[in-house]
């Protein structure tokens, strides 16, 4: 017995020995970290639980979102047949919390998405190019910068109207500019590094050269930078609706149902608070797991 | 000197220079001045020379004379805002010479920051395999060609082709660049400091590797350093730089035995002496060279010259052939119908020029 075990302990050193190690890439190492994070994976549990609530609605919301009942308003958290109660029409609030959340995540997420893909082109083609490309795309850059986002936000939707659609295109166009900036910075910084003048030098056309050598080292700080700005996305998706400037009613939001269920603070306060409570869930998880994005990509070298 | 054997290659001819550069300006504009004026800084001031085919040029310098951006302005990196270029006999940068994909192939770099020079996130094999893949190599054949040159560069592919830069030393990283360089099967490989971040044993290996390398795949360089020695060692040819101007070209024997111009003269006498007794306490040069930004008329070193004249200040010196008393320039745009091996020792130095009127003309 004791001597199976010896050789196979000499047979497992003699394996790391020989073998020759194949180390991991960075993004393996970046996935190494995140599981490793307490953040990335409570974080990511959470965002987890309510996307799938959220996708899942029609197979697992209790009742009707629509159907309103006189009788049943207002009810406290806990009545049998609406486990969170109802709001002030006597609507089930799990299921409107449930399906309200299909809008906010649309409109929180989907113009950062788009942002992310617009914003990160403009931005490596500006710190690529340089010179007076970059000047250009930069300085009207610094025009869409020059309003605060949230005003933007406001004033594009409210003259564009209201409706998901144009809420998801004030947003887009308040996120590209920061997203164009920081991968811009990180553009500018990876180019003027040697190797990718030697990638240059072997004659590789342009496209190649960014797609080999400076896309990779831009698209992490760019993914984290986006991750966090979907964080406020939700917020400012909300708040749009908040304001009227989003989804339309009877249509469930979770900005929406903050802003109806506002008169009823006094009421049914916890009520009045459980889409805000989602708003926070959502954002916080969120901005958890871009915090452990960050550190996860920060891999020194 | 090795005379490059016939290769099919070639284009030119074997008389024919691998590189005749003709009064290459690079200006690069600053900010200052005054309002709504522009500065330039010189970086590269009207230099010209010759490059046989498996000859190597030794550029020594200071920091900031320039000579980085020469090996930049050569290979296309930075574009010359004046003067010509000719590779083995075709012109760069004209739509009826030679193409840029053909240049970019023909002609090479090694960096000097062994670390920045390699892309932290690629694999070795990824890094040497990117320059056949853009030239239209299949990715097996590009790493088969990898491990090949892993081999060519004293590195065992089968341990380090997956490994990533930061798990090399800085003489090992420094090979991969040279195998990166030679991937592409360049002709001309333009070194910038190759050595000057490795310590001396390193150094040592590196420099035999290169001149083994030479000889092999018959290579011309471009050797550009700070360190004297070095430059000996593996050059034919050296040139001297000085604010973006060159002071002195020679033959790498003339240069170290009978340097004309006072900035190489204390370049050379600002090594170290290998004899304790001969070391000299006071710096043979003193002072910072003055910035490059818009320079004062006349000699660059008029400054921080020991025999600074009044014609210095005034007279912008030109290169001269050394010895020559009639003063006749040094005609560079003659150099391409020469032989390539021109040994001549040329100066710009008013002393070196009979003509001027310095006290001590003709007398260096």
């Amino acid at each position: 017995m004791v001597d199976v075990s010896l050789t196979a302990a000499l047979s497992d050193i003699g394996e790391h020995t020989i073998a020759p190690s194949r180390s991991r890439g960075y993004w393996a190492t970046v996935r190494c970290n995140l599981r490793r994070d307490p953040r990335a994976v409570g974080g990511g549990l959470v965002l987890l639980l309510l996307v799938i609530g959220v996708v899942g609605a029609p197979l697992i919301a209790p009742a009707d979102p629509y159907h309103a009942s006189i009788l049943a308003r207002l009810k406290p958290i806990g009545t049998p047949g609406h486990l969170l109660g109802t709001d002030e029409l006597g609507r089930d609030m799990l299921s409107r919390l449930l399906y309200g959340g299909q809008s906010t995540f649309l409109m929180g997420v989907a113009p950062v998405l788009i942002a992310f893909l617009i914003g990160g082109t403009l931005g490596l083609v500006a710190g690529y190019g340089g010179g007076a490309i970059n000047m250009m795309i930069m300085r009207a850059m610094d025009v869409l910068y020059a309003f605060p986002s949230v005003l933007l936000a406001v004033a594009l939707s409210g003259a564009l109207g209201s409706g998901i659609g144009n809420a998801m295109l004030a947003l887009t166009l308040v996120f590209i500019a920061p997203i164009a900036r920081v991968a811009e910075s990180a553009a500018t910084e990876i180019s003027h590094l040697d190797f990718v003048d030697a990638a240059r030098a072997s004659g590789a056309s342009a496209v190649t050269v960014v797609r080999v050598h400076v896309l990779g080292h831009v698209l992490g700080p760019v993914i984290v930078y986006a991750s966090s700005l979907s964080s406020l996305g939700i917020v400012l998706a909300a708040g749009l609706s908040f304001l009227g400037l989003g989804v339309i009613p009877p249509r469930p939001d979770w900005g929406l149902m903050l802003s109806t269920l506002r008169q009823s603070i006094y009421i049914q306060p916890m009520i009045a608070a459980l889409p805000g409570v989602l708003i926070f869930l959502t954002s916080i998880s969120l901005n958890m797991v871009s915090d452990a994005l960050r550190d996860a990509t920060m891999v020194k070298k | 000197m090795s005379l490059a054997a016939a290769d099919s290659r070639d284009r030119g001819g074997r008389a024919q220079p691998m590189l005749i550069a003709r009064a290459l300006k690079k200006y690069f504009p600053v900010r200052g001045g005054g309002f709504l004026t522009r500065s330039h800084l010189h970086a590269v001031d009207d230099v010209s020379f010759s490059l046989g085919k498996g000859e190597t040029i030794g550029i020594v310098g200071e920091s900031g004379c320039g000579k980085s951006t020469l090996a930049r302005v050569v290979l296309n990196l930075i574009h010359r805002d004046a003067g010509e270029l000719i590779f083995d006999g075709e012109a760069v940068g004209t739509s009826d010479g030679i193409t840029l994909r053909d240049l970019r192939k023909s002609a090479q770099m090694v960096f000097q920051d062994s670390h920045a020079s390699l892309n932290p996130r690629l694999s070795i094999e990824d890094t040497l395999a990117f320059g056949p893949m853009a030239h239209g190599a299949k990715r097996r054949e590009a790493v088969a060609r990898a491990l090949h040159l892993l081999n060519l560069v004293g590195l065992d592919p089968r341990r380090y082709a997956v490994c990533y830069p930061h798990e090399l030393s800085g003489g090992q990283r420094q090979r991969v660049n040279i195998a990166r360089a030679l991937s592409l099967e360049p002709r001309l490989v333009v070194m910038d400091e190759p050595v000057s971040a490795l310590d001396k044993s390193v150094e040592a290996q590196v420099l035999n590797l290169l001149i083994d390398l030479r000889q092999r795949l018959s290579l011309t360089y471009l050797f550009i350093s700070h360190d004297l020695n070095v430059v000996r060692f593996i050059s034919d040819r050296v040139m001297v730089m000085y604010l973006g101007r060159v002071v002195e070209i020679g033959a790498a024997d003339t240069i170290f035995r009978r340097a004309a111009h006072p900035y190489t003269q204390g370049l050379l006498a600002s090594r170290l002496a290998m004899d304790p007794d001969k070391r000299i306490a006071a710096p043979p040069l003193s002072g910072d060279p003055p910035s490059p930004i818009d320079p004062a008329p006349g000699c660059r070193f008029a400054g921080r010259c020991p025999f600074v004249e009044e014609v210095c200040r005034v007279v912008t010196p030109e290169l001269v052939r050394h010895g020559d008393k009639t003063g006749g320039k040094a005609d560079h745009l003659a150099h391409s119908e020469r032989a390539h091996s021109d040994m001549t020792h040329s100066v710009a130095c008013h002393m070196a020029d009979a003509a001027s009127s310095h006290s001590r003309a003709g007398n260096a």
